[in-house]
């Protein structure tokens, strides 16, 4: 797969997330009517007459989007946005770092032609900087798989949650709690957000960042190398060394013949590396000058020194470089779109549309509105639903019969395999799920809260939720339904503060696999 | 120790707002997103710089299920669960709100439970119920209903009885001076040994309130005598001029009599202790309309049968009133005219009097053009039914409600007759009196008459205060 490709799936990601924000506020059935249409314009698309792939349909879906949403070249989306700064980006690293390596490299080699250029300056400033990078880079790559062994988070996730988690505390600790409570309600959901998008995509973004990285470092290299060339070519150098540290030369030949055995294998020992004779020859000695020292030991450093650029930097980086686009890819191929918003726009674009309503008679609608919860006339194919473990509070339970909550999950594309009350004690709650931790969850399976909207979200429901999510296998789905305040019925619409309010508490919980949506449709109203 | 009373309840059921109301302090956050109050805090009632009763603000129950569960393992075999529970809280941070709630009812304090009453029963709340009892600490709910739905109020209740020592309805938006002495006067009844200082209390209280009263009625007295008593003139050249300066003198005449209403309505309010809430009554148009117009019947305050009364009793005044943007010295033919028309216009009321009106602005002829002192009574009714209704409408402004851009009604349609409607004939006497007297700010008389006439405001004013 191309880097062009890859990009490609990148600006979809950032997409797809952009739509779903976007389609969070609008009406279900109208939602799934667009939707399903797309999927009928499109119907031949899909190669072959098999069941299209989650990652076809994405496709699909994000082209006509797009096509709808940001018609023509002048109008882009989001994503597209992102890709042509990356690419922008991406170039600019690559000029800048060759840029900054020229004249990293004509300052150093301004040379007045009285002392000869330091090696071990040379060295310290563009050799071992770059080593000791990627060491560390290494080193942080190594401790990765190591850490879970040791029952630890992954560094990643150790060191960016880690300190998301402190950031917040420090936050709170500071000045949140001094803020007026709808702004601390947003700035808790904001990061609830940012950690629910880390968990989803995990390091996927941090592989473009870590390519703009060793773009630049390679375009470093190139600068350097192509200034040293010039140098050398165009003007008189002498390469030396010194120390106040009296090691021999013979210790300096070994450690330079070790340095030089990525390449002193296949060029000659003349000018992979000095030889004892002209490293003792280049020693400077401040007291004596350099009129004494040969020419042909000044200059048998720069063969060396290439090599060392080349090998340590170069080609180093050019590995890691190709090293990030193997993970990048592989980790794209990993991402399962598998979260609830995604599963939703899958189940929509899949279900029929179905009518049954005949042509309108307006006095008996009218009677029709007044009768209690209104269902989408459009039940969704019953293959497709999927089977919820229903957990009801122990107070509205009476108020809630199966057949009145049954046909309302079958519009949202799921179905009722179990009904459970909770919220009856701390105790009971906590019984129940063990008891939910003991299930058979086959796949596909979820668990829908029924609650009350017009109730204050507490602390104390939030952390039902986190232990619920500890006890259910991976990324099985949370569904909260919310219903307003009961009269005859308890299915009654709830209203858009409280909606709001429950959207950014729940959503503070950065929980991805967790959605919160009104019960009933909030157009049948 | 000083008694102190901690409110506590759900989140967002208005506890803020109660204790705004009852401590008359609109500086107390209070906000339709749960969660407002995160940190206790304390009101303190000081008599003669002695605390004597303290109110305390709390966070919400944030896990009652936990910490019933928690405070009731704690029961069985603890001296103080209560505090065992709260030195175990403290070290969980999804109990902060609940560790800090429970702090004051640790150290004694009783217990005000607020609900909100147009909601139902849930478990949640049984449960806050139960972890209240158990604390064992003298307890009251109050039912602070938000929206008008009585549905629920029985089941309330219900629970009510078998948790709390007492329960009263208290709408932390509408409660008035009244009401919260009576919820003072409940509190005693949950504790014997809270008597004494709430006793005291609700002596300070009703002291404090009638003293408010006192300063009211000395302001609205000195604001009518001001306004009845201002003159303004200029001397005119020729009598071209008169109608040109006639109109300035009006219009100044105007913006002071407003100024001086607007100042006399801020210290009333600065009085009943309101910070943020600013209500300005809208203008008042009475000099500019047409005396006797079927609109300034209603806004004067009173009947028609009142007005004969008035009209008869001071019919020379009403007369020369209306001589207010005429020279001063055409005033004696007109007021013995005026007696006349006085009671006839009062009684058939409009057209004929708008008439004369016009004769009246003729100018007969003179030096200086002159606009006041008002001659007509009218002005004293104008005046004080709108202090009286912003003396109302303030009073009555609970310092927990927040709503000041929605909660202004007018006063025409609050109180289409006015606050003086149903006055006896011998109030109306005292307010011609005083009407009568005001110019002779010397004699015995005024004094007599001015302070009958703050008699009648305190009256007035009292029973405003205690109604409903």
């Amino acid at each position: 797969m191309g880097p062009m490709k890859t990009n490609r799936q990148y600006d979809d990601i950032i997409d797809l997330e952009y739509f779903c924000h976007r389609d969070a506020a609008v009406d279900r059935s109208e939602l799934h009517r667009r939707d399903r249409n797309i999927m009928l314009e499109n119907r031949e698309q899909p190669a072959g007459g098999d069941q299209p792939t989650n990652r076809q349909l994405v496709r699909l879906w994000l082209s006509a989007r797009r096509g709808s949403s940001f018609p023509g070249p002048d109008r882009k989306s989001p994503g597209s946005i992102f890709g042509d700064t990356y690419l922008l980006a991406r170039n600019l690293a690559g000029i800048k770092g060759i840029l900054v390596g020229l004249l990293a490299g004509f300052s150093f080699f301004t040379y007045a032609g009285t002392t000869p250029v330091n090696v071990f300056h040379f060295l310290l400033l563009f050799v071992v900087p770059q080593l000791v990078l990627v060491g560390l880079l290494l080193a942080a790559w190594l401790l990765r798989p190591l850490l879970p062994g040791l029952k630890l988070p992954s560094f990643y996730s150790l060191l960016l949650r880690g300190m998301l988690t402190r950031i917040a505390a420090f936050i709170h600790k500071r000045w949140l709690h001094k803020m007026a409570a709808d702004q601390r309600v947003s700035v808790s959901h904001a990061f609830g957000i940012f950690k629910a998008r880390s968990s989803v995509y995990g390091s996927l973004f941090y592989w473009p960042l870590f390519a703009l990285f060793q773009l630049f470092a390679i375009g470093f290299n190139l600068g350097l190398l192509a200034m040293i060339l010039i140098k050398i070519s165009t003007s008189d150098l002498a390469f030396g060394w010194q120390s106040t540290l009296q090691f021999s030369a013979e210790a300096l030949h070994r450690a330079v013949a070790l340095a030089a055995l990525p390449w002193s294998w296949f060029v000659t020992q003349g000018s992979s590396y000095p030889s004892l004779a002209q490293i003792e020859g280049s020693r400077i000695i401040l007291k004596e000058g350099i009129y004494h020292l040969t020419t042909g030991n000044l200059i048998a450093w720069w063969p060396f020194l290439v090599f060392c650029l080349l090998f340590y930097g170069l080609f180093l980086r050019l590995a890691l470089f190709v090293t990030g686009k193997i993970m990048e890819h592989r980790s794209l191929q990993k991402l399962s779109f598998d979260t609830p918003a995604c599963i939703a726009l899958f189940r929509r674009m899949q279900t029929p549309l179905l009518s049954t309503r005949g042509t309108p008679e307006q006095e008996k609608i009218m009677a029709a509105e007044q009768a209690g919860p209104q269902v989408p006339e459009h039940p969704p194919a019953t293959s497709s639903l999927s089977p919820q473990v229903v957990l009801i509070p122990e107070d509205i339970q009476s108020l809630c019969p199966v057949e009145e909550l049954e046909p309302l999950l079958r519009s949202q594309g799921m179905s009722i395999k179990k009904i459970q009350c909770f919220m009856i004690s701390y105790e009971e709650d906590h019984r129940l799920l063990r008891l939910l931790a003991e299930m058979r969850w086959d796949p596909g399976e979820g668990i829908f809260l029924l609650m009350e909207g017009w109730m204050v979200p507490l602390i104390g429901f939030l952390s039902f939720l986190k232990e619920l999510r500890k006890t259910l296998p991976d990324r099985t789905i949370i569904n909260i339904g919310l219903i307003g305040r009961p009269g005859a019925t308890a299915f009654s619409q709830v209203s858009a503060e409280d909606l709001a309010l429950w959207q950014q508490k729940v959503g503070a919980l950065g929980d991805p696999y967790l959605t919160l949506s009104p019960l009933l449709p909030r157009s049948s109203l | 120790m000083i008694p102190e009373f901690a409110i506590l309840g759900h989140p967002n059921e208005g506890k803020s707002s109660v204790l705004s109301t009852l401590a008359e302090d609109d500086s107390v956050r209070v906000s339709p997103t749960p969660g407002e109050t995160t940190q206790c805090r304390t009101f303190p009632v000081i008599i003669d710089g002695r605390e004597v009763l303290r109110f305390t603000d709390t966070p919400g129950f944030q896990n009652p299920g936990r910490v019933l569960s928690e405070l009731k393992n704690r029961t069985e075999n603890d001296q103080n669960p209560l505090k065992t529970f709260r030195d175990f809280a403290a070290t969980v941070p999804e109990l902060h709100d609940d560790h800090e709630l429970l702090g004051p009812v640790e150290k004694g304090a009783g217990i005000i439970y607020v609900v909100d009453g147009s909601r139902p029963v849930r478990n949640v709340d049984r449960a806050e119920m139960e972890i209240l009892r158990l604390t064992g600490k003298p307890r009251m709910a109050i039912l602070n209903c938000k929206e008008d739905d009585n549905e629920y109020l029985a089941s309330w209740k219900n629970e009510f009885r078998k948790n709390f020592n007492a329960n009263r309805t208290f709408n932390a938006h509408r409660a008035t001076y009244a009401e919260r002495i009576l919820l003072l006067e409940a509190l005693k009844a949950i504790d014997q040994d809270w008597q004494q200082p709430l006793s005291e209390v609700v002596d300070a209280f009703k002291k404090d309130w009638a003293a408010r009263n006192n300063a009211t009625a000395d302001i609205i007295t000195a604001l009518i005598t001001d306004a009845l008593s201002l003159q303004l003139s200029e001397n005119i050249s020729s009598e071209n001029q008169a109608e040109q300066c006639r109109e300035k003198l009006l219009t100044r005449y105007t913006d002071t009599l407003g100024r001086m209403e607007k100042d006399a309505h801020r210290r009333i309010r600065s009085l009943f202790k309101h910070n943020i809430f600013n209500y300005d009554l809208p203008p008042h148009s009475v000099l500019n309309n047409e005396l006797f117009d079927e609109k300034t019947w209603q806004l004067l305050g009173l009947t028609r049968q009142q007005l004969v009364i008035a009209g008869g009793l001071g019919g020379a005044a009403i007369g020369a009133g209306l001589e207010m943007a005429t020279f001063g010295h055409g005033l004696g033919i007109f007021t013995a005219m005026g007696t006349v028309v006085g009671a006839l216009g009062a009684l058939f009321g409009g057209e004929n009097l708008a008439d004369k009106a016009k004769i009246l602005g003729i100018p007969l002829g003179g030096q200086q053009v002159q606009v006041g002192p008002a001659k007509a009574i009218d002005l004293l009714f104008v005046l004080l039914n709108r202090s009286l209704l912003y003396y109302r409408h303030t009073i009555n402004w609970a310092h927990g409600r927040r709503d000041y851009a929605t909660g202004q009604p007018l006063p025409q349609t609050e109180s289409p007759q006015g606050i003086t409607h149903n006055w006896s004939t011998g109030n109306i006497k005292i307010c011609h009196d005083f009407f009568n007297d005001v110019h002779d700010q010397e004699g015995d008389n005024h004094r007599r008459s001015t302070e009958k006439f703050r008699q009648l405001l305190l009256a007035t004013m009292q029973e405003i205060s205690e109604s409903e």
